[in-house]
Formats: C-alpha cells, sequence, structure tokens
C-alpha cells in the first residue's frame, strides 16, 4: 500500500485561480496575480488527497497533522502542472484518547515541460 | 532583504490576520478544501470541536506570506514546514512571528533559516514551523 498513488491532478494555471487564492489568502500582493504564491501550493488541490479510500481512515474523526513544502521552480499563469499524491508511510501511536492513525502523503508538482516545481509532503491524523 | 541585513535572532515583521467563516469559506473554495470541519458548526461540535477551525493549511499560507513579505522579491521561499499543534477559530486573532535561527553558505546560495509561528490570543503558539530562504548578496 504504501508507494501507492492516492491522487491526481492536473490543474491550467490561470489568472482567476490565481487572483481567488491569493484574496482568500488576503495577501494583497499583486505579484500572486500572475505567479503563483506559496499557499498555492499548500491549497488542497495541489498537495491534498483528493478523496482518500476510506480504509486508510477507518476511525471517527480526521484532522490535518501538518505540513511540508518545497519550492523549486515558480509556478505562473500559464503552466499546466500535474500534481501526483502517495503513500508515503502509516503508523499507529496511542493518544490519550486512544488510537492515533498517522497517514503521511508526498505530492509531486510537475510543470508541462516535465520540471519538478514543487514537492509536499503532509500528515493526516486518523482518530 | 539581503544576506548582510540579516543576524541571527533578529525578528521577522509579525502578520496579523483574523479569518472570518466567509474567509475561511473562500478559502475552502479557491483552495479545494471542502472538509465540514471548516465551515458546518454542527458537524465539527459532533467531533467535539467547540465550533469550526481554521484550517491548518491556512495557517500554513499565511506563514508563507510571512515570508514573503519579509524577504521581497529577490529572496526566495525554499521550504516551509508546519505542525497544526493548536486549533484557532474564526473571529480569533492568528499572529505570524518569526525568528532567524541560522545563516550560512550552501552551493553558492545565501540561505537563512528561520524558525515560525501562528500565535493565538493567549499568546500560545498553535502552529510552529521552520522556513529555509535564499537571499541576494550586496557581494555578488
Amino acid at each position: 500500500m504504501i508507494g501507492s498513488e492516492l491522487a491526481r491532478a492536473v490543474h491550467e494555471v490561470d489568472k482567476t485561480m490565481l487572483r481567488r487564492l491569493a484574496e482568500a489568502i488576503e495577501d494583497t500582493n499583486p505579484r500572486w496575480l500572475t505567479e503563483a504564491a506559496p499557499g498555492f501550493v499548500m491549497a488542497a488541490a495541489v498537495s491534498g488527497t483528493g478523496d482518500p479510500p476510506k480504509e486508510l481512515f477507518p476511525l471517527k474523526r480526521m484532522v490535518a497533522g501538518g505540513g511540508e513544502w518545497e519550492f523549486y521552480l515558480p509556478i505562473k499563469v500559464g503552466d499546466v502542472i500535474t500534481c501526483t499524491t502517495k503513500l508515503a508511510d502509516l503508523y499507529e501511536r496511542e493518544g490519550k484518547a486512544g488510537k492515533l492513525l498517522f497517514i503521511v502523503t508526498e505530492t509531486t508538482v510537475v510543470n508541462e515541460q516535465g520540471q519538478l516545481a514543487a514537492k509536499a509532503r503532509t500528515t493526516l491524523i486518523n482518530y | 532583504m539581503y544576506y548582510e541585513d540579516v543576524e541571527i535572532g533578529m525578528e521577522l515583521p509579525p502578520l496579523v490576520k483574523k479569518p472570518t467563516k466567509r474567509q475561511l469559506v473562500k478559502w475552502a473554495g479557491a483552495s479545494g478544501d471542502f472538509n465540514e470541519l471548516h465551515y458546518d458548526k454542527d458537524f465539527a461540535t459532533s467531533l467535539g470541536f467547540p465550533s469550526v477551525i481554521v484550517h491548518g493549511r491556512l495557517k500554513a499560507a499565511f506563514l508563507g506570506q510571512l515570508i514573503t513579505d519579509w524577504i521581497g522579491e529577490q529572496g526566495r521561499l525554499k521550504k516551509l514546514s508546519c505542525s497544526y499543534r493548536g486549533n484557532d477559530f474564526p473571529g480569533d486573532e492568528i499572529t505570524c512571528k518569526g525568528r532567524v535561527i541560522k545563516k550560512y553558505v550552501q552551493d553558492s546560495e545565501h540561505i537563512v533559516e528561520c524558525e515560525i509561528w501562528t500565535e493565538n490570543p493567549r499568546g500560545e503558539k498553535t502552529t510552529p514551523g521552520m522556513a529555509v530562504v535564499a537571499l541576494p548578496s550586496r557581494g555578488k
């Protein structure tokens, strides 16, 4: 199961997408109307798990634990990015309120020229 | 901002946010995160949360803005990580802060590392993390 693909999304990066993202952060820097703000890479549509399989999350509650994002190349209007998320790790811990399942995913963001633009590693907690 | 302007221990100019529930809905739509925990109070309370909570990824995006506001267009954010340690609630102020902890030259890049975090109105660090940036140098 480790290494299996959880989500793949292709986005044609356009001005509206970038503007809406910057507006949601309330970051008014005009730079983010043509170039993706860091938050764009952090967005679930880019480095999220899509609709992850239920067997990974058998317990009631699911929260995000954290993330790590690496930025290699700017993502700009007109880029076509392919975001591929794979299951990187699964482990269990005993918490105060019972069992905690940790689901670690890794996402690569590759542009239309095949260059790695960004990478993400995020943790979800099911409890 | 140049590499030479940075000193260890230096604090980043804080960035204050006060996300409303409306902003959480905008983030949900713009970022594609439709988890009800962030806009449906009944859903949030059924899971034991006092109300809807701010998306961790939105707080990460705020920390991204803290860094890009500080380094400007000539600097480059290389890496940002954070953990969603505590919940934040719409209507509460979230103050993004940071401090320089390391600076060094590696592979001819001028690198600065910062510890970064968000603080709630009680001064608790709810989203601690790290950022690595490359800055231009006056030496070149």
